[in-house]
């Protein structure tokens, strides 16, 4: 039994008449530990697959399987998640938005001070604590959205896009931060992408979305940091685009 | 010295400064007619008097405590009917239609409804600055709970918090600048419904004391009475915006 299974996930909608298919027939094992990095054209279902991950949407059929446990809304998976926006909240500090998942409880916010300030020491926001999040660029404000994600200390971190309204040097600097912050927490990342770049320059293994639908699997054997000029990186952007290009 | 004019170019005084200087100069060259339009001399000398006597502060404290009366009640009220309505959909569904009737009924309209049921004693005056100030309050606090943003309601269920506290922690500080916009403009219009409420048989308040110096042909009072609303609305109004932008955070935009 691996660590978490998606077993026949299906999502669909009703609109005025018809029913649009989102998600079918989704069949996917994940190890713990793995970075997954889901690409798909626009429309592909990535962002409805990590919605439902995140219990933000209810799947039409199949189940979620996390450590031998059907995952439910009584249950749900203990996740942390990353917006294509950073979504902070804008009457709290950078502290107070890390601590988020905390607030709730007086006691666990006052327990957990201590870890936000050594995530945001980790995010590089140091000297930071106390600014608002109007004080912040895009960079840093989705450093503090990767922060609250992994407080709440989840056993995996759903990212949407987190790179993607983001200038291209901001987006190269956060996605070597993410390769760190990944190789040294040691958690299961599992994140949505429109560019193949970036997905093979952070994932351990690619799954191609089409239409709903799970059309490759490509595992990337290669180590940290990946040089994208390499014979091996160009064979995997090759194996991804055919797979993306199949599916039209 | 500079700082001074400083300030007075800032805080906007160059305005009131020029009409006050305007009608002092028409007033003493004799441009109009004094009982029309009384001279700053004697509506200060009149100002006064009026303390000296005690009167004004007599006339100020009525109204004050009329006001806080009824806004406070005022704001208490709607707040709490907000929540309710913004935590049960069912219940404002229900309750819209007959709100959106009693908001397009003027206050003053039902002043001799309000003598013949609660007397002429304050209970009319109170209910009537309710219901001039319970709408704006009202309405803008619903305003305030409808616009909160979805995308951060998705960010509290993700993170596991409940219906109650998505909104403590969420929708209600997401609403606080729109409630404190009704709160503001609720209060401006306590003080438009304090003439009209102490037209309700009065003995004090300064309402009251405009209208006797109206009978008693006193325009300077009346002058007098006039400045000190609009002096007395735009400090409590200050007031308010100072103490709000003290207790909140300054994450939210005032």
């Amino acid at each position: 039994m691996s660590w978490l299974e998606l077993k026949g996930l299906k999502k669909s909608y009703e609109l005025e008449d018809m029913q649009i298919n989102a998600l079918s027939d989704i069949n996917l094992e994940i190890d713990e530990g793995e970075f997954i990095v889901i690409v798909g054209k626009s429309g592909s279902g990535k962002t409805t697959l990590l919605r439902i991950l995140a219990s933000l949407e209810e799947q039409t059929e199949g189940s979620i399987i996390f450590r031998n446990k059907v995952c439910d809304t009584e249950n749900p998976l203990p996740a942390g998640m990353v917006f294509q926006e950073a979504r902070l909240l804008p009457w709290f500090s950078v502290e107070m938005n890390v601590l988020f998942p905390y607030l709730r409880d007086k006691n666990d916010t006052r327990k957990m001070h201590q870890k936000a300030l050594d995530l945001i020491k980790m995010l590089g926001l140091e000297g930071y604590e106390n600014a608002m999040p109007s004080q912040l660029s895009g960079g840093m404000a989705q450093r503090v959205a990767l922060g609250r994600a992994l407080s709440c200390d989840p056993e995996i971190v759903l990212l949407d896009e987190p790179l993607s309204a983001l200038d291209y040097f901001t987006r190269r600097t956060l996605q070597r931060e993410l390769v760190r912050i990944y190789l040294e927490g040691g958690k299961t990342f599992m994140m949505v992408t429109h560019d193949v770049g970036e997905a093979l320059r952070l994932g351990t293994r690619v799954i191609v979305l089409k239409a709903g639908r799970i059309e490759a699997s490509i595992p990337i054997g290669m180590g940290y940091p990946r040089v994208r000029n390499c014979p091996e990186f160009q064979g995997l952007i090759d194996s991804v685009l055919t797979a993306l290009d199949d599916a039209e | 010295m500079k700082s001074g004019r400083k300030g007075i170019i800032d805080g906007g005084l160059i305005f009131p400064l020029a009409l006050v200087f305007m009608w002092w100069f028409g007033s003493s060259a004799g441009w109009w007619n004094a009982f029309l339009l009384p001279s700053p001399g004697q509506v200060a000398a009149s100002f006064i008097t009026s303390i000296q006597e005690g009167e004004l502060q007599k006339h100020v404290w009525a109204s004050i405590s009329r006001i806080f009366c009824g806004f406070g009640l005022s704001a208490l009220l709607a707040l709490s009917l907000a929540l309710i309505c913004a935590w049960f959909p069912q219940v404002h569904a229900q309750l819209d239609p007959t709100l959106e009737f009693i908001r397009h009924i003027p206050p003053m309209s039902v002043i001799p409804l309000l003598i013949l049921w609660f007397g002429i004693g304050e209970t009319p005056k109170i209910i009537l600055i309710i219901l001039a100030t319970f709408f704006p309050v009202f309405m803008n606090a619903m305003q305030g709970i409808k616009d909160c943003d979805p995308k951060l309601v998705e960010v509290a269920k993700v993170f596991g918090y409940k219906k109650w506290d998505q909104f403590k922690f969420v929708i209600l500080p997401s609403a606080i600048p729109s409630i404190l916009t009704g709160l503001r403009l609720g209060l401006g219009y306590s003080w438009r419904s304090l003439v009209a409420a102490e037209l309700v048989a009065a003995s004090s308040g300064l309402g009251y004391m405009i209208l006797d110096a109206e009978q008693l042909s006193r325009s300077d009072v009346v002058f007098m009475g006039v400045l000190v609303i609009g002096s007395l609305g735009a400090v409590l109004d200050y007031g308010f915006l100072i103490a709000t932008r003290r207790h909140f955070r300054k994450g939210i935009d005032l």
